[in-house]
């Protein structure tokens, strides 16, 4: 529990004596704790330092190994003092949390070391204060990165190693995914890798002019693409074979097909190798040919390929996938400049005749060579507004310009290191946040594991109470008692929400059910179990509930079994599970609706509801002992309207 | 012709005050300085003898209680923000921030806010060592939140619901609307006497002493520390 809670029991109980006026059931008797000695001090000997403490201090974190009866293992009864082992410098720091409920960490020691001595005390590294938690997170990311780094370069050889009865599929993919796991996976990777760059030279040299053939006159030159088309055209069906093979293996050997197909570099695959395919059936007609010629383009992005060979290409598409939004700023803005200042050269040169600036568009152009100063010239303006304006646009583009482009650089690494920094961060933050919820739903589960083993029932069996319920702490079982006051005060029990939500979905169609049964029958399940507040009118009650089980037991298995429509069919009498009944509420204005409380893993025949005569013993009642939930409430005063559950 | 003063600025003055501040970053009031002088307040409790003499702990309780308040409030004093957090931790499956306010209230004997070490064993005193009357005296404090004798049923439902809140959503069976209010009903059909629709504190008592369950009740706590 939270730091100091335990110091706050005793008060928290003691204000319990707010609820006694209220509470309609008697409160159930305080845990015999056996009194504590007074406080004394407990010294605690770790490797010849002497620590002592007040025994208090320690009793205040129950779930460690010094709160703990496990420090009863290490005590040392010829000298009455603790012995551990353990390095003295370390134990400071520990016993210190008790002290002041927050755990720092030592800047001058290894965080292993650190590690190990907080698990041997039982410590979760959560409990570190805030002061102290960045620096031994980072810390210790730096250690783990540094033995994960010492581990790979061990480990360079060999890859990791498949299971034994691996598919072909499977091999398949690791191959292609690790290269170095095998050799031919190796050469298959050099291999694509030749014929990805071939393919690219070769698309370049396509175009370099050759010298025509001598026999024409005078001699023309063309692109040597056209002088050797069959060498071409032969390179490149090799290259486009090779490739469609890698790719339909790939598909072929990919766990997720639809995850692969949709990825960036299959699509990178087939826009390489579809204008090749498309080329085929297209027959060269003069139409199409210019279409044609444009998909040639498209085999460019056969360079693309390279980046599942090379990391850097991948790191740079991820970046600048990430710096997008500052990279269309930085495209809006200058747009802005370009159509404000191309605007203005217009009008400055419209009157001059002959002028290149014949209109909007056409002067973006101008702008645009002047802002990123690189001044062609073949656009100039000629009149003297056309200069002036000219000018502030070649000095505001170095601004603008210049400008984005640091802050563009600056954000990209900060942004970058933001994400990273935010991811863990958030990753850490659920999970403190699930080790809290943890915690605090440990104590209700506590609460309500100890219900359920029966721990609520007389004091009088004490030895057959289950060895759990035995073993709770002294501070637990005050809680629990706590909690269970509450309970008894109000009348209601404490629940998780899996039943909680049980429980309404079949109240709904018990107001429904039981109104339709009959006015004064009372809804009454298999074993139910009455326990109200108002002793006078169950036993009205009860007699009620003679005569209605029949109809009404079957309502309610009926409800038990189907969440929605009404029909009445006749139940079969089935095994029931932990369903609510439903239940009435719990009117404790005695009017004519009942409380039903009922937990059910065994049915009942119907005629199993007693009459009103014999109220059954607590004890009885209480040996619903194998329902999951028990609301079976076992203090000696119990209300004599228990119906008892006995089991088939 | 009279100057204004600085203490009531024209709307122009404060809106150029409140533009200085917006550029210069200072727009937003600082808080974080205003808390460490609170913080810095400590209370020392009277000497141990007084205690002693006030309150019916013995010198080694008195020791155990206050080594464990000073612990927890190095000031020497709980104010309702600690106090309601402290409360929390015992219930957390429910709300119990009003049943805390309203138990704050009730240590809180001369209502300055906070809660001292001698109002806290006081309290305490009266609750696990005083007599059934004394107790059943504290009780009634508790209830009467306005503090004028009687109880209604207003403030009655008040502590109902705020002790109905304390169990939280899932509970079996479950919590319904009127719950609270068919509770104080019935409570104020066993106590209020004349029907007048007010307890007072006669009634109250008289009541609780008639009533076997809570006379025993009472006794379980005796131990607590």
């Amino acid at each position: 529990m939270a730091a100091g809670v335990a110091t706050w029991l005793p008060f928290a109980r003691a204000a319990a004596v707010g609820w006694l006026p209220l509470a309609q059931q008697p409160l159930p008797p305080a845990p015999g704790v056996k009194a504590s000695r007074g406080d004394e001090v407990l010294v605690v000997n770790v490797s010849g330092r002497r620590f002592e403490t007040w025994k208090n201090t320690l009793d205040r974190y129950p779930d460690t190994l010094l709160g703990s009866s496990e420090k009863e293992f290490f005590y040392n009864a010829e000298s009455g003092e603790y012995f551990f082992d353990r390095d003295p410098d370390m134990f400071r720091h520990v016993l210190n949390f008790y002290r002041t409920g927050r755990l720092h960490c030592p800047r001058q020691e290894c965080i292993q070391a650190f590690d190990e001595e907080l698990a041997f005390y039982g410590l979760v590294p959560e409990l570190i204060g805030d002061c102290c938690l960045e620096e031994y997170r980072d810390r210790k990311k730096e250690n783990a990165e540094r033995l994960a780094e010492d581990e790979e370069a061990e480990q360079a050889g060999d890859g990791p190693a498949l299971p034994a009865g691996s598919s072909l599929r499977q091999r398949l993919w690791r191959a292609f995914e690790n290269p170095h796991t095998s050799t031919t996976a190796l050469v298959f990777y050099y291999v694509t890798g030749f014929f990805i760059a071939v393919s690219v030279i070769a698309n370049v040299v396509e175009t370099i002019p050759c010298r025509g053939t001598p026999a024409r006159r005078p001699p023309r030159e063309q692109p040597c693409g056209d002088r050797f088309p069959n060498a071409f055209f032969c390179m490149d069906t090799a290259c486009v074979l090779i490739f469609t093979g890698e790719y339909l293996l790939r598909l072929f050997a990919a766990p997720s097909r639809c995850r692969f197909l949709r990825s960036v570099m299959s699509l990178i695959d087939i826009v390489a190798i579809l204008p090749y395919y498309i080329g085929l059936f297209v027959s060269k007609k003069d139409d199409v040919s210019g279409a044609f010629v444009t998909l040639r383009v498209f085999r460019v992005f056969r360079i693309f390929k390279f980046s599942r060979h090379s990391q850097g290409l991948r790191i740079l598409g991820y970046t600048l996938k990430s710096c997008a939004s500052e990279l269309g700023f930085l495209l809006f803005s200058l747009t802005m400049a370009i159509i404000i200042f191309a605007t203005v050269m217009f009008y400055a040169e419209k009157g001059t005749s002959k002028t290149n600036f014949t209109s909007i568009p056409a002067a973006f152009w101008y702008t645009i060579v002047t802002m990123t100063t690189l001044g062609y010239g073949d656009m100039v303006p000629s009149t003297i507004a056309g200069k002036i304006f000219g000018s502030i646009c070649s000095l505001s583009g170095v601004l603008v310009i210049a400008l984005p482009v640091p802050v563009i650089v600056s954000n990209f690494s900060r942004i970058y290191h933001q994400n990273q920094r935010a991811d863990k961060r958030r990753a850490q933050q659920k999970v403190r946040l699930a080790r809290i919820r943890l915690a605090k739903s440990g104590t209700t589960n506590a609460f309500l594991q100890y219900k359920q083993n029966g721990g609520l029932e007389d004091n009088s069996s004490g030895e057959e109470q289950a060895l759990c319920v035995r073993n709770r702490s002294a501070f637990e079982q005050q809680h629990h008692h706590l909690l269970h006051c509450l309970e008894k005060t109000t009348c209601h029990e404490f629940t998780d929400e899996l039943t909680f939500s049980e429980a309404l979905g079949t109240i709904s169609l018990g107001r429904r059910t039981s109104r339709s049964t009959s006015v004064s029958s009372q809804p009454v399940g298999p074993g139910s179990m009455l326990s109200s507040c108002c002793p006078r009118r169950t036993k009205r009650r009860a007699i009620r509930l003679a005569n209605s089980t029949a109809s009404v037991s079957r309502g309610s298995m009926q409800e038990l079994e189907t969440l929605a429509g009404l029909q009445h069919s006749s139940a079969p009498q089935s095994r029931s599970s932990l369903n609510a009944k439903p239940h009435d509420s719990l009117d404790l204005n005695c009017d004519s609706r009942d409380f039903v409380a009922a937990i059910i893993s065994i049915p009942t025949p119907p005629a199993n509801t007693p009459d009103e005569s014999q109220p059954s013993s607590p004890g009885s009642a209480g040996r619903a002992g194998n329902t999951l939930r028990n609301s079976n409430l076992g203090t000696p005063c119990l209300l004599p309207e228990t119906v008892k559950i006995s089991s088939l | 012709m009279n100057r204004c003063p600085r203490r009531c600025p024209s709307p122009l003055g404060l809106a150029a005050r409140s533009f200085y501040q917006l550029v210069t970053g200072s727009l937003s009031p600082d808080s974080v300085e205003d808390e460490f002088e609170l913080s810095t307040v400590c209370h020392r409790p009277e000497g141990l003898e007084q205690l002693q003499e006030q309150t019916k702990f013995t010198r080694k309780e008195l020791q155990v209680l206050y080594r464990g308040f000073k612990n927890e409030c190095p000031s020497g004093i709980v104010n309702e923000e600690n106090f309601k957090q402290i409360y929390s931790q015992f219930f957390p499956q429910g709300d119990s921030s009003t049943y805390a306010t309203f138990l704050f209230n009730a240590f809180d004997t001369n209502h300055d806010g906070s809660v001292s070490f001698e109002d806290f064993v006081a309290g305490l005193s009266v609750i696990l060592r005083g007599t059934i009357d004394d107790r059943l005296n504290w009780a009634f404090n508790l209830y009467d939140l306005n503090k004028d004798g009687c109880i209604t049923k207003e403030e009655m439902l008040d502590i109902m619901k705020s002790i109905y809140d304390m169990m939280g959503k899932y509970t079996y069976p479950a919590l319904r609307e009127e719950a609270p209010r068919e509770h104080v009903e019935s409570f104020f059909q066993k106590m209020d006497r004349n029907k007048d629709g007010v307890v007072t504190i006669e009634e109250f008592i008289e009541s609780c002493q008639k009533d076997e369950n809570i006379m025993r009740s009472m006794r379980l706590f005796d131990n607590v520390i």
